[in-house]
């Protein structure tokens, strides 16, 4: 479980980023948090990952504090960021040095059959695609089996048609992640290496930064909105749709508005009415 | 339209592979172009007599002073002298400038104390130091290692601070997501990010190396490539002249052509242009 208890940062320039933000995450949950540019969606993941330590409230993953990164917890950036003088194996079993080298190769192994790159094992990274390259991101982010996932606007610089692929595809990684990890090798093959999802024998926790509403309810269980200036918890919704969704459905169509309309309030813009579009419309501009 | 496609395919594939393999064995050749064919027509000028060639020696004379040379063994003896004194003073200064570099690219602290004071020794003409090197260290080899060591230093030393500098705080985080120690930083993230600028430092450096090897020699040394050219001054032997010049075009070419063979292994990784337009 990742707690996440009246978090604030304020940057050395005096930019008050974010504002006592709490949540509490369970394990193999979805939450998607979205928000206006500065609501300090990015300055909140970058706290739980334990990159810039947030200046007031705390972070505890299983009752662990989290002040600098943890082998528990991965991040996918919005950039893949490979490291371009390995290939894509080796980047992907980047965060594997403590493994044997058998173990690791297996493991990098069924990653790259994950994300469907196999053929690609050998290939330095300036030879993929944009989002071969985010696969590989991702691929590398779980191979070390981490128990939360943080993915920061993870495919906002991909094309749509890939940024909807790359949605799917994360699902099913994350959906089909603990039945793997019951096949693993045995728990006792390293001491070291992080195996929360062995150990739990459960999903991941993804944390999901975006600026895309039909991501956020495409992907998520509970979405929540930041307002803000200092940034802070402006509104929480429950996306309650099964899996897979359907992006067409009714029901779908829904939730993406009352994402869109809680958006539009932690902005203190008017929303617009059905029947008063025109006047309201305007008013937006104005 | 299919038809159109078919007979069009076999046509391109026709014309491409010959051109290729043609390119592959013609391409190193294209360089020597310029050279053989200005000292071809430099030769027939003189072979004509429109030109005694007195001052400006036809290829083949210059040829006969390096067999000439080679034959009395006096072209190893000094091409050796000059080539210890720019390996060694090329090692001196690979190092300290690497040092120094690495030092003040890795610690802030240590760029605010070092730097200013490095910055403003390089703006100082290196040959200015020549007459209190000559004083400190002697007229003999100890003072020309220094000289050349000198012009090395700091082309390495900015390579690898700037190299250092400017790795991407992006790749950087990746280490510390995966949380590296210190060590592990520095031998899986910055080593091979900075690599490539540090190749490219040592060749600069190297270039500056040959440069200043013949400024100490024509300084004052009773042997090496120098000392042949200032010889060949002061004798009038400008075919001497000229030979030495081509052994000091060969022995550049190919140290450093040596730095890049050697490091090539590690750098195939690059997305270059030459990388590209070779390949194209």
């Amino acid at each position: 479980m990742l707690v996440i208890e009246a978090l604030g940062k304020t940057y050395p320039n005096g930019v008050h980023a974010l504002e006592r933000f709490s949540a509490t995450i369970q394990l193999g949950e979805i939450l998607a948090i979205i928000g206006g540019s500065g609501c300090g969606k990015s300055t909140l993941l970058r706290a739980v990952a334990g990159l810039d330590p947030a200046t007031s409230g705390t972070v505890t993953l299983d009752g662990i504090s989290i002040a600098a990164p943890h082998a528990k917890i991965g991040i996918i950036f919005q950039e893949p960021r490979l490291l371009p003088w390995l290939s894509v194996a080796d980047n992907i079993g980047f965060g594997l040095s403590d493994l044997s080298a058998e173990l690791r190769n297996e493991r990098i192994e069924r990653a790259l059959n994950k994300v469907g790159l196999t053929e690609k094992a050998k290939a330095w990274p300036r030879e993929l695609s944009g989002g071969q390259a985010q696969r590989v991101a991702i691929a590398r982010a779980l191979v070390p089996q981490p128990e939360v996932l943080l993915l920061d606007e993870p495919f906002s610089a991909l094309d749509a048609f890939t940024r909807r692929d790359l949605q799917d595809h994360l699902l099913d990684l994350w959906a089909d992640s603990s039945a793997a990890s019951r096949s693993e090798v045995p728990e006792t093959s390293s001491q070291r290496a992080p195996q929360g999802l062995q150990i739990g024998g459960a999903r991941p926790t993804l944390v999901l930064v975006t600026h895309d509403v039909d991501e956020a309810v495409v992907l998520a269980d509970r979405v929540i909105v930041m307002r803000p200036r200092p940034g802070r918890l402006f509104e929480e919704i429950r996306i309650n749709l099964g899996r897979p969704r359907d992006r067409a459905s009714p029901h779908f169509d829904n939730f993406k508005r009352r994402v869109l309309s809680a958006l539009d309030r932690s902005l203190d813009r008017d929303v617009p009415d059905s029947d008063a579009k025109s006047s309201t419309g305007e008013a937006l501009w104005w | 339209m299919t038809i159109e496609t078919v007979t069009a395919k076999p046509d391109i594939s026709t014309n491409e592979a010959p051109s290729s393999r043609l390119g592959r064995y013609a391409r190193p050749l294209l360089g020597l172009v310029l050279p053989l064919g200005v000292a071809l027509a430099w030769e027939i000028i003189v072979w004509r007599g429109l030109s005694s060639g007195r001052l400006m020696p036809p290829p083949s004379r210059i040829f006969a002073t390096l067999t000439e040379l080679a034959a009395s063994g006096e072209l190893t003896t000094h091409t050796a002298a000059t080539l210890i004194r720019v390996m060694s003073g090329f090692g001196f200064g690979v190092i300290a400038g690497t040092l120094l570099g690495a030092i003040s690219g890795y610690w802030g602290w240590a760029r605010r104390l070092l730097d200013p004071t490095i910055q403003a020794l390089r703006a100082i003409p290196s040959l200015a130091w020549v007459p209190l090197f000559i004083l400190w260290l002697g007229i003999f080899e100890t003072s020309k290692i220094a000289l050349i060591a000198i012009g090395v230093f700091f082309p390495v030393y900015l390579g690898v601070m700037g190299a250092i500098l400017s790795v991407d705080r992006k790749i950087v985080e990746v280490g510390r997501i995966f949380r590296l120690s210190g060590p592990a930083m520095i031998r899986r993230i910055l080593l091979p990010a900075v690599l490539p600028a540090y190749v490219v430092a040592l060749r600069v450096g190297l270039g500056l190396g040959w440069m200043f090897v013949v400024a100490a020699e024509l300084i004052g040394a009773s042997e090496g490539l120098g000392y042949l050219l200032l010889d060949g001054q002061q004798l009038g032997k400008p075919a001497q002249i000229l030979a030495a010049i081509v052994v000091f075009a060969i022995l550049g070419k190919t140290t450093d052509r040596l730095i890049e063979i050697a490091f090539a292994p590690l750098l195939r990784w690059q997305d270059t242009f030459a990388q590209q337009s070779g390949a194209a």
